[in-house]
Formats: C-alpha cells, sequence, structure tokens
C-alpha cells in the first residue's frame, strides 16, 4: 500500500475537488441568475402585453392569471434547481477521500453522555423527589430554549440538533443542591448558554464549561444559599463540610449516596453505571479522568495531613463532586486538551488545584468546579506546550553502522560466512522440492485462455447507468470470437496431453531435474 | 504470541470474506488493449514500436527513460493500432499505445531458464529492471532504482509486505495461499541482493492460512522468518509496518534503506522470481472485484491493459437492480481509493482492486463544527496534529503547514474517518501536502524522495 501518491506527475483527483466545489458553488449562482432572468423577461412579457391591453378589463384578468401561472412555474422551478443542487452535494460527498467513515458523530456523543447521566438523575429522584425533576427539568428547558434562539440567530441553522444543549443543562441542574429556589436552575442555565457558549460562537468555541460557568455565577451572587444546604424543610451539611468540622460519616452511606449532596453527584454507583457506558461507547477515554484522581490521591497523601490513612482519601474522593467532575465535567470535549500528553498534564493540574483548595483553602464543595474551570482556561495553553512530535523526527542511530576493532569484526565475517554456506545448501534444497512441486514453473502468462475464462467472457454482464438501454448480452462477433478462443485452448489441451502421456507433470519436472541440475557455488556479490 | 504494533491507527470493517475464499481465475482480455506510457513514478517511457508493427506477448513496447522510469511490455499479440493520448483512471489524457489483439497470444521468445547462482547482483538488477518491475503495492517507484541506491552491505532486514490492511481487498492473501513457492523464491532473490540481510514475511494477524503454508514451508529456514502482525489500519505502510517489525523510526524525507531496511510487496517478489527464473516480463497482476454492490466478488489474474469495464463486466456486473448511479466504483481500496468516473480506462501495473460500493452504504452526513476531541489526534499513525494541519490548510498557510511537519502525512485518512464531526481533514491536508510539494523551497529534503540528486 505504501505512500498511494501514485504517479508523482499526475495529480490527485483531491486536487480538483476544492475547485469543484467552487464551480458547484457557481452553478448554484449561475443557476439563480438564469432564473432571475426568466422572471424578469417574463415580467418584461407581462408588461408589453399590459400596454397593448390597458383599456380592456378581460385581457387584465387574463394577465393575472399568466402572471399567476408564471409564479407557479417559477416556483417549481426553483424547487428543481434546488433538488438539483441537493443532489450535486451529494455527488460530492461521495468524492472525498476515506470512502467509509465511522458511523459516531458528535450528536451521538453527546447523546450518549446524556444517558451516561441518567442514573445519577435517577438517583436524585430516588433522594430528592419532585423537586430534583423540576430542578433539572427547568435547567434543561432553559438551556434548549436559549440555545433554539441563539442558534438561530448567531449559526443560522438549528444547533439544537446536536444535543449538546441537553447535556448542558442535564449538568447544570444535577449539580445544584436540591434545596434550591426554582430561580437557581434558569440563571445558571442562561448564564451558561448565553455567556457561558453562545457569546463564543456556539459548541466548539467556548473557553470554561457552560454548565460550570452557570454554577460559578451561582456561586458569586448567592453564596450562602448554595454552601449550608438551608431550607426550610430541612437543614443538612454535606459530609465532607461534616469531616472537616470533625463528623463521622459512613463510608458505605457514601458510596450509596445516602448523604445530604448536590442533586446528581451523591452516589458513586450511579456514576460509575453511567461512566461503564461512555468507555462501552468510546465517547470518553479514561486518561484525563484517571490522571485527576491520580493528581489528587499523590497531593492528598503528601500535604493532606492525614498521610496514607485511605479512609480519609476515600472520603475526599467520593466527597465533594469529584467524581462527578472528573467523569462527566473534566473530559468535555471543547475544553479539554486534544493531545495525549496535554490530557494527563491537565488531569494532574485539576488535580492537585483541587487538593490546594480543599487542604491550605477549606473549600469543599465547590473545590473540584474551581479547579476545573481552572484547569480549563489553561488547557488551551497545555494544547500549545504539549504538541506532539511526528513519527519518526527524532531517530535513533542504526545498529548496522556500529563498528567494532578488527578480531570482532573477522569472528562477524567468518559467521557470516557460514550462514552464507548454510543458506545456500537451504536455497537448493528449495529449489529442488520447489520443482518438483511443480510451484516455480507456472508461468503468470501461459494458460491464460481456459475454457471457464471463455465462459466468464461470453457471459458477462453489462454494467450501465441508470435509464441506459443495455446492449445485448454476447454480439455474433464475440460468440464467434469464443468459439475461436475455445477452439485453440482444445488445440492446445490435445498437445500438452500428448506430450505428458501417462506421466503425472510432478515426475517429468523431477527427473528433468535429477538430470540436470548441479549445484554450483554461488559468488558474492560484486561490489 | 506478542503482536506487532505502531501507535494510533484504527480498526476497520474488513469485509474480506466476501472475495477471501475465491480462487484467483484469468481473465480473457478484449479485443483492444491501452498501454499508459507513464505506469510508475518518474518520466513516461519511450514507444520503440511504431504504428501497424506487429507485436508479441511479452515484447517490449516502451523504454525506460533514464533511471528513474521503466520498460513497458505488449501483454497481447496484435498490431499496433495508434499511439496517442488516452485517458487514464485519473481522468488525465496520457500518451499511450493502443494495440489490437489478435485473440492467437504468440509469445515472443524468452531466454532459457536460468538458476539463481549462476546470476551475478549486476545481472538481477538488470533482468528486474528490464521486466518493467515496479513497486505494485501503489507506490509506483521502480524496483531496480530503490536497489541501486542501497548499498549491499548495510541492509540487514528485508520485509515483504503481505499485510493488506485495506478493506476488502484479498489479492495478496490469495497469492500468499496459492503461491507461495514464488515468494521465497523472490525472497531469495533479495537475499541473493543484500547478502547480510535476514528475510521477514510480514502478515496480518488474521491471515491464518497463509502463516501456516509459509511457516511449513519455512520450518528450518536460517534466513527467513514469518511474521503476524496486529490486524490495524495504515499496517502495510511502509513506516509503519518497519516500526512494527523492528522497532526503527523513518520520517517522510528517508528511504527505508538509510535504516537498513528494503521493503518489498508480495506481488512485487513474485514477479521479480517470475523475471528471474522465468524470464517474464510483468504483463499480469492480481485485481480483486469486490465490495457490497458487486455480484460475485472474486480475485483475477489480469492483463495489464485491459479495461476496467472489461473486468468487472466479466466479474458478473454489479448486482441485481443496480446501475452505475446507484453505486460509487474505486481503483483501490475504500480509504485510499480513487473514484472511477470513466470506466473505459485501462488497466495499470499500478491499479490493485475494484470496489463497488452503494451509495445507499455510503450514508451523507453533513459537517458539523469541530469540537476539539482530539479523536483525530489518537488515530493519526505519524503523530501528528490534523486539526492543526486543516486549519494551516484552509488558511492557505503554506509556511505554517510545513513547520507543522505536514509534509510527514502519508494520506491514509484515518483523520477522517475518526473524526466525528465528519470533517473531511485528510482531503484538504493531502491538497495542500501536494500544493507545498511542488514549491522546492518549501518542501526541502522532501523533494530527495521523488527526484533523484
Amino acid at each position: 500500500m505504501t505512500d498511494k501518491e501514485k504517479l508523482s506527475s499526475v495529480p490527485l483527483p483531491e486536487a480538483d475537488m476544492a475547485s469543484e466545489d467552487m464551480t458547484t458553488l457557481d452553478i448554484r449562482s449561475e443557476d439563480e441568475a438564469t432564473l432571475d432572468i426568466t422572471s424578469k423577461d417574463k415580467a418584461t412579457l407581462n408588461t408589453s402585453s399590459e400596454d397593448t391591453t390597458t383599456f380592456d378589463k378581460p385581457y387584465k384578468a387574463r394577465n393575472k392569471q399568466a402572471e399567476k401561472e408564471a409564479a407557479e412555474q417559477a416556483a417549481r422551478e426553483n424547487k428543481r434547481a434546488q433538488k438539483s443542487r441537493e443532489a450535486a452535494r451529494e455527488q460530492n460527498a461521495y468524492r472525498v477521500m476515506p470512502f467509509v467513515r465511522s458511523s459516531q458523530t458528535t450528536t451521538d456523543c453527546m447523546f450518549m453522555v446524556f444517558l451516561a447521566l441518567l442514573p445519577s438523575f435517577g438517583f436524585g429522584i430516588y433522594m430528592y423527589g419532585i423537586r430534583a425533576v423540576l430542578l433539572v427539568g427547568i435547567s434543561i428547558a432553559t438551556a434548549f430554549f436559549w440555545e433554539l434562539i441563539l442558534g438561530l440567530i448567531v449559526n443560522r441553522r438549528l444547533t439544537v440538533i446536536d444535543c449538546s444543549c441537553l447535556v448542558t443543562g442535564m449538568v447544570g441542574g444535577l449539580i445544584l443542591p436540591p434545596t434550591v429556589p426554582y430561580v437557581y436552575p434558569v440563571i445558571a442555565s442562561t448564564v451558561a448558554i448565553v455567556f457561558g457558549k453562545m457569546a463564543f460562537g456556539g459548541l466548539g468555541k467556548n473557553i470554561l464549561n457552560p454548565a460550570a460557568t452557570g454554577k460559578l455565577v451561582l456561586l458569586i451572587l448567592y453564596r450562602f444559599v448554595l454552601q449550608t444546604y438551608f431550607h426550610d424543610e430541612y437543614i443538612a451539611y454535606s459530609p465532607l463540610r461534616l469531616l472537616m468540622d470533625d463528623g463521622v460519616v459512613d463510608l458505605k452511606e457514601m458510596a450509596l449516596g445516602h448523604v445530604p449532596e448536590m442533586i446528581g453527584t451523591g452516589s458513586v454507583i450511579a456514576i460509575a453505571a453511567g461512566v461503564v457506558l461512555l468507555l462501552l461507547t468510546d465517547v470518553i477515554d479514561l486518561s484525563i479522568p484517571l490522571s485527576y484522581i491520580a493528581g489528587f490521591a499523590v497531593f492528598y497523601i503528601l500535604f493532606g495531613r492525614h498521610g496514607l490513612n485511605s479512609y480519609y482519601l476515600v472520603y475526599h474522593l467520593c466527597g465533594g463532586g469529584l467524581l462527578f467532575t472528573a467523569f462527566f465535567m473534566a473530559p468535555d470535549y471543547t475544553t479539554s486538551p486534544m493531545t495525549r500528553k496535554g490530557k494527563i498534564w491537565y488531569g494532574i493540574l485539576m488535580g492537585v488545584t483541587t487538593g490546594i483548595l480543599r487542604v491550605v483553602f477549606g473549600i469543599a464543595e465547590s473545590s473540584a468546579l474551581l479547579a476545573l474551570l481552572i484547569g480549563n482556561a489553561l488547557s488551551r495553553l497545555i494544547d500549545l506546550r504539549t504538541q506532539p512530535v511526528a513519527f519518526g523526527a527524532r531517530l535513533r542511530p542504526v545498529r548496522n553502522t556500529a563498528r567494532g576493532d578488527a578480531r570482532q569484526q573477522a569472528l562477524r565475517e567468518e559467521r557470516e560466512d557460514a550462514l552464507e554456506r548454510e543458506m545456500e545448501a537451504h536455497y537448493a534444497a528449495f529449489e529442488k522440492a520447489a520443482q518438483a512441486m511443480g510451484g516455480l514453473t507456472g508461468s503468470e502468462t501461459a494458460g491464460t485462455i481456459d475454457a471457464e475464462s471463455i465462459e466468464a467472457d461470453l457471459h458477462r454482464k453489462r454494467v450501465t447507468r441508470r435509464g441506459q438501454i443495455p446492449v445485448p448480452q454476447a454480439t455474433d462477433a464475440e460468440i464467434q470470437r469464443a468459439q475461436k478462443l475455445a477452439r485453440r485452448h482444445h488445440v492446445q489441451m490435445q498437445e500438452r496431453e500428448e506430450l505428458y502421456a501417462g506421466v503425472p507433470l510432478g515426475e517429468v519436472v523431477e527427473q528433468v531435474s535429477s538430470e540436470e541440475i548441479e549445484l554450483p557455488t554461488m559468488d558474492l556479490p560484486e561490489d | 504470541m506478542a503482536r506487532l504494533t505502531f501507535k494510533g491507527g484504527v480498526r476497520l470493517y474488513q469485509g474480506k470474506d466476501m472475495s477471501k475464499y475465491r480462487k484467483i481465475k484469468t481473465l480473457v482480455p478484449g479485443q483492444i488493449q491501452i498501454y499508459p506510457l507513464l505506469q510508475h513514478k518518474g518520466k513516461p517511457s519511450i514507444p520503440v514500436v511504431q504504428i501497424g508493427d506487429y507485436v508479441r506477448t511479452g515484447q517490449l513496447i516502451a523504454e525506460a527513460d533514464g533511471e528513474l522510469s521503466a520498460n513497458l511490455h505488449s501483454s497481447v499479440s496484435g498490431q499496433v493500432l495508434d499511439i496517442g493520448p488516452r485517458k487514464v483512471v485519473t481522468g488525465e489524457m496520457l500518451e499511450s499505445i493502443v494495440i489490437r489483439s489478435d485473440d492467437s497470444f504468440l509469445e515472443a521468445g524468452y531466454e532459457r531458464d536460468k538458476q539463481l547462482e549462476d546470476l551475478s547482483r549486476k545481472n538481477l538488477i538488470a533482468i528486474i529492471k528490464n521486466a518493467g518491475i515496479v513497486g505494485m503495492g501503489g507506490s509506483g517507484l521502480p524496483t531496480h532504482y530503490k536497489y541501486l541506491d542501497a548499498d549491499a552491505r548495510k541492509i540487514d532486514t528485508v520485509i515483504a509486505n503481505g499485510v493488506e490492511c485495506e478493506p476488502y481487498l484479498t489479492s495478496d492473501y490469495r497469492r500468499i495461499i496459492e503461491e507461495p513457492i514464488k515468494l521465497i523464491n523472490g525472497i531469495y532473490v533479495l537475499l541473493k541482493l543484500f547478502p547480510r540481510a535476514r528475510g521477514y514475511i510480514a502478515l496480518s494477524e488474521d491471515n491464518v492460512e497463509g502463516y501456516r503454508v509459509l511457516r511449513n514451508l519455512l520450518k528450518d529456514d536460517p534466513r527467513i522468518y514469518v511474521k503476524r502482525i496486529r490486524n490495524k489500519y495504515p499496517m502495510g505502510s511502509e513506516r509503519q509496518l518497519i516500526y512494527a517489525l523492528t522497532g526503527r523510526q523513518l520520517n517522510a524525507k528517508m528511504l527505508p534503506f538509510e535504516i537498513g531496511c528494503m521493503v518489498n510487496n508480495v506481488d512485487t517478489l513474485i514477479s521479480i522470481s517470475q523475471a528471474v527464473t522465468m524470464h517474464e516480463p510483468l504483463i499480469t497482476r492480481i485485481i480483486t472485484v469486490s465490495g457490497d454492490a458487486v455480484a460475485k466478488p472474486s480475485n483475477f489474474r489480469v492483463r495489464i491493459g485491459m479495461t476496467y469495464r472489461d473486468v468487472l463486466e466479466q466479474a458478473g456486473g454489479l448486482r441485481s437492480k443496480l446501475s452505475l448511479d446507484d453505486v460509487i466504483i474505486l481503483d483501490g481500496g475504500p480509504m485510499m481509493g480513487i473514484p472511477i468516473e470513466d470506466l473505459d480506462v485501462p488497466i495499470t501495473k499500478l491499479s490493485t482492486a475494484i470496489v463497488a460500493l452503494r451509495k445507499k452504504r455510503i450514508a451523507f452526513q453533513p459537517e458539523t463544527p469541530c469540537t476539539r476531541c482530539g479523536k483525530c489526534l489518537n488515530a493519526c499513525p505519524e503523530n501528528l496534529a490534523p486539526m492543526r494541519l486543516y486549519i494551516d490548510a484552509k488558511r492557505g498557510n503554506k509556511i505554517g503547514f510545513v513547520e507543522h511537519m505536514g509534509l510527514e502525512c502519508c494520506a491514509c485518512g484515518c483523520c477522517s474517518y475518526e473524526c466525528p464531526s465528519k470533517i473531511s481533514l485528510a482531503s484538504e491536508i493531502v491538497k495542500m501536502k501536494i500544493a507545498c510539494r511542488q514549491n522546492k523551497q518549501l518542501s526541502g529534503e522532501y523533494a530527495r524522495r521523488y527526484v533523484r540528486e
């Protein structure tokens, strides 16, 4: 296969692809232009007829009818032109190089993330009931609304179909505490879509995670409400807060999620279910989450004042939405680095930042979120610093240029000579065996014309375009030719049979080889 | 068994089962054969016959023009009708020789069979050159040119490339099973040329049958090893194959002989064996006709000069109720192939396969904005950043493109395959690469690969 650059002087079809694109565009504009001209012509015709029949009412009516017909015809032609344009576009799509593509699209990825978030959402509903449904529902609805409107204004198309707004709304709802008033998700989603995403130009262009941006604004506005879980019905502290205040919480309860947390971040099991789905469908890879967790764990072991105590470490990993951030928010395509190395550095950076925020500053719930935002802000920089080195750009020294001392060299040459002698013997044996099998004697061109191939030639199936009248299966001349070939083939076969009458082919060759072939010594190539 | 592999690449749907079990059949050539004078990389060859001459099968009809060029032989016996421009697969008009077959296939007198032991290095290279053998894996570099450059003392690895990583192609698979002895003989010729080398036959891990056949034949051979390699696209690419087998890296500026390797396709080696033992020039090649739109996918031994229509029609044509408008016909595999507009163009030494795919199956997927997912980066076997190169290509930033190592791209199309936004990265990058290569100041050392100094 190697480099399929074909012939150096022959331009690849890709070379003229752009020009073709351009031509199709031109054709479009030309089409429209011609359409305009025709309508104008009709208009001028109409006006001229009007001039002649200005005083006759029935003629006017007739004119109106003609105008109507002309308009209809124009519309019809327009439709036809549009159809042909679409066909041309599709034709072009079939001309671009890899003719097989993976079936995974951006919409698929986003929808998979949405599905992966459902277990966490389900657990939120189980814990907090209708309130969770309403909060997340309002969040999704607001995100969808803004995406629909701003997508039409900014990008001039329906951007909602790529499902990214659903994910943003879902994540934005799931990282809210269950006790907040219903205005909060509206504010968070609005900020997320309008300022976090669409202000940058839509999907793929934002720098900060939209959902995290929304939460950040809420944190700035209502810090007290968000951190104390204060509500009329109950007052609770998140397990991490409790731990920092020297409280005690069961780890089992934390793993299941029976603790006061954000709506979706409490249950480790629900998060794990979602992550399994994402890994099976190849939407995320583990480099970012694992390096995040590893970075945090190492930092906590070194500076967390509890050493290798696994209780505190697991506690910190499960609490404060760290796992949710690591698996669902950090690997977000747009805001994380693209390169392999960069992803790992990004994870470590976020892990260490989370650790600093928790250990030094004592921030419990929002530490992972703030670390994520800091990581996002730096991700493009990380990308720039960790560009991959092209394959083969750093070359290793080649083994066969190394030289030993004279004695070693002599030894090596001796060994090589021995090897060559051995090879000669092997080749002689191989050639004898090959000739006995008739493996080397089969010519590529001899015996090309046999009965089967003549049959195939005669019964060929014509390949035609749509609507084209197919040529009859075989013309008389072709049949005559086939008969001639068949006769020739028959004669050939008879000759061959006479030659090798009663003797199998293998034996003939073997007799010849044993008589004629001696083993001459092989000369070393001269150079 | 540890599988040898490289970083990056993609796993594709193979589709080889369609034509894997079909024996190689020979085809009857049509009445009129066309031989473009440029069937290789380099200068077009010079015709040595005149209009009206009678030529025989295997007779020389065009001579190589200088070192980077190859001889051309007639594949039928008959009369030279015309020497003039004819259309080729790429859509270009190329100077070609047209021969009308007289259906008797009279052969030109070949020399007597010779023993490999009697031939010297110079003889062997002359034989390979006279037979007009070029790299049949798609590179089209004249084979003798490759051997001339290499220092016989420094080559320590000779690789037979039997990895068919493109989907649907099975011609090498069939060749290895049906003619293993010729393949081994071809490697012996190479080992004779490079006496300090060790021979490797690289097979895909899926090719169990070929592995068994070759292993039985080479059970206790001291110099030739059969290796199985991870089934991944683009494993058959020269540089990736060398890396997987020997761990040596190679960039696009260099040729394999500079790091002591010599890579040849299985088809090339078999034609070398033919040329050396039987003095038969390169006038046939194996072509796979496959794809989901073909009625009977199979492998054929095709004379060079037949038209694509001839081959496709004798393969049973398209499936019922399908016309040319419903399918897309490719010269080569679906990853790197070229769509054939006109079927009445000749098969050359470089054609590998005819793949016909239904347009319905190639779903039309609209382009969406890039989400920076980094999948193209993970898929790139050359370890490049395709998205960055794509942006350079879109902006027409040639200097940036060269700085970002865009000339290292091997045009495999992995990035386009993986992209969830369906951006056609590969075609844009290749277009830009060709534009950059034409500028000698920009391409610098990369131009060395194609022009001898």
